[in-house]
């Protein structure tokens, strides 16, 4: 698999959570080469099957969101578009801010500045409420109105891009760089015999509060759940206190009350026998990412999480290594092969 | 009449770095402007003039067009061990419009990521401060300094990554337009047959201090010297319509008055009657804010009579500077009629 140009097809798709239906298809297509059965459903989760032969098998969801942050129109003003978030965004990125409009065909936008010259001293240092920005798309008031109708998704603009020998840089790397991990588990899989069916998951509506997930293992029912998804690299900008992982360091594996410990320890001993570097991270909530969700559906799941370092998270330029990649892709591989009796009994 | 914008936009060239931007420019007017003489001059200015299709044998006061090469952007200022670039702004940019934005580094255009921690981590505090540019910081995708040090060097220029784009209602956005537009408009105008003979500036240093002006005056000695410019602009909805200094649309900008200079008022004049004449729309600023070379040109000598034509350029000093393309074809045309009255013996004081 090409790793780049599957990034950049997925990446450059735009999908704010709700509108998932223009990446699902892509996602799909990506992951078809490698999987028995894929398909997209209703909610706009994609679901890929590697059957391991056996009747009744046991079932091990591995899971990565396909939807991004982004923005959605609320209404018009002298023809330019207000907007409110959809996910966490930092204000501060706003403004300059290149974007794309949803409508069919997409308009090209930008969050509008006032000059620096007529700027006051107060002004310049606090940065400006989301209320008071606006996207200019270059048209009329009655036109806007028209082209735009409010409830319109909007995305970041950004094109993919690498930097040094192993970083890649985009928009939506949080979390279709982990949904491309997986189809990384997926080829590693090939010929491999399995303890159990394998089921590779795109969802949608993480940032809203996994809201594909959980009706994605709904219907799966699996026996063990593990949620892949973007946790924060250090920056210089981090604070000590928040301890943070380290990019190219290798995957993270998550310990505490949202994660199984018999699916923690199995992790631990597969990267350890086949020398995969991984890093370990400790969360004391439920946590942030689809596992939490899909935790307590049925009567409860063996979820964890295992997540990608990342740079500069719900930004239109987050940065991750391809080296993470591949090692989170080989980890999950020699898991879903070989994750011992323990996790097995789950 | 924007026919070399998007190539002069999409060109690196802060204030200091001017050099590139001038050879293409260089090109353009010797190959297909077929200028009569090319000057660089020290700082790196360059001063071409090309002669009247036919010499009248008046005598005319010497005009003088001048627009800037350079744009805002940033240098490379420390590379730390861990391979992080720190930088300084070059020209005015407005702090808040530079976090989560590409640029390119040096004379190899290295990409960089000026980058920001995730939401997750911003306290309530923090996401109502605008970080300072010495909190801010490039990621080039180097592990540490030895590998920075192979990509970028200390005192690199940085660039926005832009591109040329057209939308909307005839509105373009791209890097430089400010003052890209103002060359780009020379340029046109140059390709023409010209009723008088014509001296063309394309200045550096605008954005610093107007510091390539004054040399490109003294050396030049104009009787009287028009600028182009990109007009700064407060055009956006939340702003009250009085405080807007100027509005894409509306025409182009006539210099009255700015921080720099007081435009000369019969040129003035000479310039909205004409466009009244020839059914352009035309506009002022309606708050004196920024400035044009002609702060450094008014003084310049014995002194210089000054005019001002500008397009309004939305989103200033950002990566992504928008104009209407009405507005900068009505330009050109004022501009063009301008040099015909000159010609024809209207700019008499």
């Amino acid at each position: 698999m090409d790793i780049i140009e599957s990034l950049r097809l997925l990446c450059e798709s735009t999908a704010p959570s709700g509108f998932e239906h223009r990446v699902a298809d892509l996602a799909a297509q990506v992951l078809e080469p490698y999987v028995d059965e894929v398909y997209v459903n209703h909610m706009n989760n994609v679901i890929g099957v590697i059957r391991c032969g056996k009747k009744d098998a046991k079932k091990l969801m591995l899971v990565a969101h396909i939807d991004e942050i982004g923005l959605m129109v609320t209404g018009h003003d002298e023809g330019q578009l207000r907007f409110t978030n959809v996910g966490g965004v930092d204000r501060r990125m706003l403004p300059s801010r290149e974007v794309t409009v949803l409508t069919e065909p997409p308009l090209f936008g930008v969050i509008g500045t006032v000059a620096p010259h007529v700027l006051t001293e107060a002004q310049r240092n606090e940065s400006i409420p989301m209320e008071d920005l606006r996207i200019d798309v270059g048209l009329t008031q009655e036109q806007a109105v028209e082209a735009v109708p409010v409830g319109t998704p909007v995305s970041f603009r950004t094109e993919l891009f690498t930097m040094g020998e192993d970083t890649v840089v985009s928009k939506s790397m949080d979390d279709r760089s982990c949904f491309v991990s997986l189809c990384i588990t997926a080829e590693l899989l090939k010929d491999r015999k399995l303890p159990w069916d394998v089921y590779i998951v795109g969802s949608a509506c993480e940032e809203l509060g996994y809201r594909g997930a959980i009706p994605a293992a709904y219907g799966i029912d699996p026996d063990v759940a593990i949620a892949v998804d973007v946790c924060h690299a250090w920056t210089p900008d981090v604070k000590p206190q928040n301890n943070v992982s380290e990019l190219a360091e290798g995957p993270v594996i998550t310990m505490g009350p949202g994660a199984c410990p018999a699916v923690t320890r199995s992790l631990k001993r597969v990267g350890k026998e086949h020398r995969i570097p991984f890093q370990m991270a400790v969360q004391p909530r439920a946590g942030g990412t689809d596992a939490a969700g899909i935790q307590i559906i049925r009567d409860g799941v063996a979820v964890e999480t295992v997540s990608l370092p990342l740079r500069y998270m719900h930004t239109p330029l987050e940065l991750g290594s391809i080296t993470d990649m591949k090692l989170l892709g080989a980890l999950l591989a020699e898991f879903a092969v070989d994750p011992g009796e323990e996790v097995l009994s789950c | 009449m924007l026919k070399y914008l998007e190539e002069l936009c999409m060109m690196p060239g802060i204030s200091g770095y001017e050099e590139e931007v001038c050879d293409v420019i260089l090109d353009i007017a010797v190959n297909q402007c077929h200028v009569d003489t090319v000057r660089k001059d020290v700082m790196g200015s360059l001063i071409v003039t090309k002669k009247a299709k036919v010499q009248s044998g008046k005598k005319l006061p010497k005009l003088m067009i001048a627009a800037h090469m350079d744009e805002v952007g940033f240098m490379v200022k420390k590379i730390e061990d861990n391979g992080y670039v720190r930088f300084v702004p070059v020209g005015g940019i407005d702090k808040r419009v530079v976090l989560g934005h590409k640029v390119y580094i040096g004379p190899d255009m290295v990409p960089g990521v000026i980058g920001l921690k995730a939401f997750h981590m911003v306290t309530k505090e923090e996401e109502r401060h605008a970080p300072d540019y010495v909190e801010m910081y490039i990621d080039i995708g180097a592990r540490n300094r030895e590998q920075a040090e192979k990509l970028v060097s200390l005192g690199d220029q940085i660039v926005f990554h832009s591109d040329f784009v057209r939308f909307g209602n005839g509105m373009i956005k791209a890097k430089a337009i400010d003052d890209r537009f103002g060359c780009a408009l020379m340029l046109n105008l140059l390709e023409q047959d010209l009723p008088m003979d014509l001296t063309c500036a394309f200045t550096v240093q605008e954005e610093v201090g107007l510091r390539g002006a004054y040399g490109a005056a003294y050396a030049e000695k104009p009787d009287i010297a028009l600028i182009i410019e990109g007009a700064s602009s407060a055009d956006v909805p939340a702003q009250p319509k009085n405080t807007r200094v100027t509005q894409a649309g509306l025409g182009p900008v006539i210099g009255l008055m700015d921080n720099g200079a007081f435009y000369d008022e019969g040129l003035f004049r000479l310039l909205t009657s004409l466009a009244d004449e020839n059914g352009i729309p035309w506009q002022v600023k309606t708050k004196v804010a920024g400035g044009t070379d002609a702060g450094a040109i008014q003084t310049s000598r014995a002194g210089v009579r000054v005019a001002n034509v500008s397009v309004c350029c939305r989103y200033a000093h950002t990566a992504s500077l928008v104009i209407s393309e009405k507005d900068a074809d009505d330009a050109f045309s004022l501009v063009k009629l301008f040099v015909e009255a000159v010609a024809g013996g209207k700019a008499r004081k």
